[in-house]
């Protein structure tokens, strides 16, 4: 059963299409909490709470179609950069962006594309790869990559898009 | 975004899609892409590489049992059925599911104040008070009251500031550098603020000459001797000559001896390439 359809059956009710929905994405959800809050329990507890919105909200996502699994993860990144920054005194991110969930990148295609996003991003340089997973993974602002590097808060933000550029490139976007 | 309009920098619109902006930055770049084409498409490409960047996590298994604890809350939790006469917000990038539409709950309610722009100060002075004390009723009705009127006053200083940014930055808005007497051919000219306790700086520039493709203009500050140039941003004058930078984020507490503008290759540079075509101390 595609997403598509197990969304359908979601939105009836239906528990057990919500345990596919758990069974299919659990694993990426649970890694991206992980590699961001650093605590197995804390990564448990964002993965509930995201999946739960799948299961409370399923017309939200059924409504606009596209990958899943790509949306979830930008949600679930968001979410755990949400709770890192509560449990410090930094302003809290319920309003940064979501992207369109139809612009991700195609089910069909996704394994091809994600390889090649990893090989990109093996390819960065440290002093590239390092501020990206700052700010994207640590939730770092680019004030407090700068502080943390050492490096001018103009060299940051060019390395932080020259990484991101190279990831654009392997996906052709 | 290499036409002669003002946008945002490709790298500012590459760290709003990572929300790793200030407060005070995600607000203008918000407020610019209500109305920008082209910098709503440079985020969706970002945003489209950022997802992949997420999903290119290597997997790992939830912890032994998850699966069960899941399933029992799953069992406990009612599904929300849709509001037909509710809308979204007209702002598309706002409009985001993992935040629940619960009835006001006393920790929504903090996260909603919170939110509202500049209300920071005043939102964690109320969490204290809402937290802290045991709360009855009438005293947390009252809290609630005081709260969303001073909620609603965030918002608008909100939108006006988000206001007064879309002004600074608009392509459209009219510049008029007042001089003496006539000036047939002004020359070019920019004003630079910059505030050392909190790092917020401004630049408005005006008559700049046009730059050739791949050409950008990079405002500097300089620090006295011994310590390097800093890059405090780039920018490409509009048509009529006319650009800014508003409310850049340069580090705090320095001590700044002149600013300066050079030409740099597109994306900008981590030294000056002489000459030095403004300056001013």
């Amino acid at each position: 059963m595609d997403d598509a359809a197990l969304l359908e059956a979601v939105a009836e009710g239906s528990q057990d299409a919500m345990a596919a929905v758990y069974d299919r994405y659990s694993r990426i959800v649970y890694c991206i909490a992980l590699r961001v809050l650093r605590e197995p329990a804390l990564a448990e507890d964002v993965m509930q709470e995201v999946l739960l919105q799948v299961w409370k909200r399923p017309q939200s996502f059924v409504s606009q179609r596209g990958n899943l699994g790509a949306w979830l993860s930008v949600v679930t990144r968001n979410r755990s950069i949400d709770v890192l920054r509560k449990r410090s005194p930094l302003e809290p991110l319920d309003d940064m962006p979501l992207p369109d969930p139809r612009d991700m990148i195609m089910e069909s295609e996704q394994n091809l594309v994600l390889d090649k996003v990893r090989a990109a991003i093996d390819s960065l340089p440290e002093e590239q790869q390092g501020p990206l997973e700052l700010a994207y993974f640590h939730g770092l602002s680019h004030t407090e990559i700068a502080e943390k590097t050492g490096s001018p808060l103009g060299t940051v933000k060019t390395r932080i898009r020259a990484g991101l550029m190279t990831i654009r490139k392997a996906m052709n976007v | 975004m290499n036409d002669d309009r003002l946008h945002i920098a490709d790298a500012d619109l590459a760290l709003y899609a990572m929300g790793a902006l200030t407060v005070l930055e995600m607000d203008s770049t918000r407020a610019h892409l209500h109305v920008c084409a082209q910098c709503q498409e440079e985020l969706r490409q970002n945003q489209i590489a950022l997802a992949a960047y997420a999903q290119s996590t290597e997997e790992v298994a939830p912890p032994d049992g998850a699966r069960d604890r899941f399933m029992a809350k799953l069992a406990m939790t009612p599904q929300l059925h849709p509001q037909p006469q509710a809308q979204p917000e007209p702002a598309p990038q706002a409009s985001s599911p993992d935040v629940p539409q619960e009835p006001l709950s006393l920790w929504r309610t903090f996260k909603l104040f919170v939110s509202a722009n500049f209300a920071g100060p005043l939102a964690g002075a109320l969490a204290v008070l809402l937290f802290a004390v045991s709360i009855d009723d009438v005293k947390f009705r009252e809290a609630l009251h005081s709260e969303r009127i001073q909620a609603k006053q965030a918002k608008t200083d909100s939108a006006q500031l988000a206001q007064l940014m879309e002004l600074l930055a608009s392509p459209h808005a009219k510049r008029v550098v007042l001089h003496q007497g006539s000036v047939a051919s002004p020359p070019p000219e920019g004003k630079v603020a910059y505030d050392a306790s909190t790092g917020k700086l401004l630049l408005s520039a005006t008559n700049l000459q046009p730059l050739p493709a791949g050409k950008t203009y990079e405002l500097w500050i300089l620090q006295p001797a011994g310590n390097k140039p800093l890059p405090a941003g780039t920018f490409k004058p509009d048509a009529t000559g006319n650009a800014a930078i508003v409310l850049a984020q340069a580090p705090v507490g320095l001590k700044v001896q002149a600013f300066g503008v050079t030409v740099e290759n597109a994306g900008g540079s981590d030294t000056p390439t002489l000459p030095i075509i403004l300056s001013g101390s």
